[in-house]
């Protein structure tokens, strides 16, 4: 069974990275239904940048934010106000730092999703009289649903597995910032295999379950044709 | 009310395209849009829908009717929505329909014939199926104006013939302007009650549809199938031959087999060109039942063999085709008074 700390370590990836999702599909819709419309040197510079996270170290991404957010900074004082707390040590700041870490991997999908989506749908809706917002919500969301499951997906499943952000900004708080990567190199560190396996087995085969989750819906169905 | 369409797509000689139309469009009725493959009808019909954001879309300021509001829009490839089934297709139109228009979603499933269809997916249907929906689904939006681009394209003769026999009900019903795409005749002489002629991205004549078939000028006058229509009023049947009397003109009457209809209901009839001979004396003893008197309008030499020949009868045109040996040797001119045998009619339509 799983320790005290491990549990509670679990409970805080999980919670975090249900936050991080669902900020992400609110922010990324938006911006990827722009990036997937849109076709001027902005829209390849934000698309540039949504990728970075991809390739970039973790590490630079947390540095850059810690500076950022410093207590002292204009951004970090308005942080503060907003959040009640500093960037640095919080689950708000891990929260910043996952968003931004995984944004790629939502909006990209989305992105994928919104182009491929039929046009001639959008005109025939908008003939009938469907505003734009009424046209995205009834006809395109529903026609890119395996764009959003992939999207949530793999956004969950890459802010579970975060390691590098959270050690720059979160530190080790338990129930704080101490998310299961931060505890199984903690475990690690302490000589402690035997929890140590316990915690890589279950991220293994939680990011694996999500993982077939997003490739079993990208098989083609039989088409069910009723008589 | 007179519409102008402007769009620029580039130099002409360059593969670009440009459209300018200047048309009239009647306050209710179907008026064809008749022309061949690439001149331009679908691109004017998404002009007019406000689909192309770069066309210049105007109407007469003096009109005393309104731009419509909502155009209603029958497009080639369906676009039935995939992720709803028939009944929410239709419910999806419906719900955005303007306050007071449209027809009800009951009558559009009757008058369509979806009665079986309404919780099947998009993608199970036949193409006529498709069709069918995709009209029901315009009609219970309630537009303004209706635009069907080739509703029959793609479909085999008998679907064709039942979207027809659907559609003309059903236009008749939601007294609006109707334009219709066609590249087939006698699709247009079974709808239309007025006629766009239209050639490389402009149009070549505008009116009445009995009016344009007559217009010997024209390309349209030109082909195999060259044909005019002729207004019948049922004056009275020979039950003993099985035949219906037409009334055409004062004193001239068509005899129509296989037709029941009341007396005074009012027919059109589309007689081919090549089907109509001419004779300077009636034949008393042909076995053509319909000989016409009628006098030349006018003649227009088609090609190097046919002259086109435009009848008056009464207040209405009939087109013959005849070669140029039979129009010397019978000395035909302009104003000479002579007997039309129409070897064959098809009754296209009842006026509702």
């Amino acid at each position: 069974m799983l320790s005290l700390a491990t549990s509670q370590a679990l409970l805080l990836s999980l919670k975090l990275s249900a936050v991080t999702t669902l900020l992400l599909l609110l922010l990324g819709t938006p911006l990827a239904w722009w990036l997937a419309r849109s076709r001027g040197r902005l829209a390849t510079l934000v698309e540039a940048l949504v990728a970075l996270p991809l390739v970039l170290p973790p590490t630079v991404i947390g540095f850059y934010l810690l500076v950022a957010f410093a207590p002292d900074s204009l951004l970090g004082g308005a942080w503060q106000r907003l959040t009640g707390t500093s960037v640095a040590f919080s689950f708000s700041g891990l929260v910043l730092g996952s968003v931004i870490y995984s944004l790629p991997f939502v909006v990209q999908p989305l992105a994928s999703g919104f182009r491929a989506l039929d046009r001639r749908l959008l005109e025939a809706a908008r003939l009938l009289g469907a505003g734009p917002l009424d046209r995205f919500l009834h006809v395109a969301v529903p026609l890119c649903g395996p764009a959003f499951t992939t999207a949530a997906v793999l956004g969950f499943a890459h802010t579970l597995g975060e390691f590098g952000v959270v050690l720059m900004i979160g530190g080790n708080i338990p129930g704080e910032t101490r998310v299961l990567s931060i505890a199984l190199y903690d475990r690690v560190e302490m000589l402690a295999y035997g929890e140590a396996h316990r915690i890589a087995a279950l991220l293994l085969v939680s990011s694996l379950a999500l993982l077939l989750l997003v490739y079993r819906q990208r098989r083609p169905h039989r088409e069910l044709i009723t008589p | 009310m007179i519409c102008s369409v402007i769009l620029d797509r580039g130099d002409i000689a360059r593969g670009g395209f440009r459209l300018e139309a200047s048309f009239n469009l009647p306050g209710t009725g179907v008026t064809a849009l008749y022309g061949p493959s690439g001149c331009g009808k679908t691109s004017l019909l998404r002009c007019l829908a406000g689909l192309e954001p770069d066309a210049r879309v105007s109407f007469d300021a003096n009109s005393d009717r309104q731009w419509p509001r909502r155009i209603g829009y029958v497009f080639q490839d369906d676009r039935l929505f995939p992720h709803l089934d028939v009944a929410a297709n239709l419910a999806f139109a419906r719900d955005r329909a303007l306050p007071g228009r449209g027809i009800n979603i009951d009558q559009a499933v009757d008058g369509c014939g979806l009665g079986s269809l309404l919780r099947r997916s998009p993608a199970s249907l036949s193409g006529g199926e498709r069709r069918r929906v995709a009209i029901a689904r315009v009609l219970v939006n309630g537009p303004d104006l209706l635009l069907l681009d080739e509703p029959l394209t793609g479909l085999d003769s008998v679907a064709s013939g039942e979207i027809l026999a659907m559609l003309q009900p059903l236009v008749a019903q939601i007294q609006v302007p109707v334009l219709y795409v066609s590249h087939q005749l006698e699709e247009v002489v079974r709808l239309a009650d007025g006629l766009l002629v239209m050639r490389a991205g402009s149009i070549l004549a505008d009116g009445p549809l009995a009016q344009v078939l007559c217009r010997v000028d024209l390309a349209i006058a030109r082909q195999d199938n060259t044909a005019s229509i002729l207004d019948g009023q049922v004056s009275g049947h020979e039950p003993d031959y099985g035949l219906t009397d037409l009334s055409v003109a004062p004193g001239v009457t068509l005899s129509v087999q296989g037709m029941s209809a009341d007396v005074g209901s009012r027919h059109r009839l589309l007689v081919h060109a090549r089907d109509v001979s001419l004779a300077l004396d009636k034949a008393g003893d042909s076995s053509i039942l319909n000989i016409l008197p009628a006098s030349v309008d006018t003649l227009e030499e088609i090609d190097a063999f046919s002259v086109l020949v435009r009848l008056a009868i009464g207040d209405q045109f009939l087109l013959a085709r005849i070669t140029r040996k039979s129009r010397d040797r019978l000395g035909l001119v302009a104003g000479a008074t002579v007997w039309a045998q129409v070897k064959s009619l098809s009754l296209m339509a009842a006026y509702y």
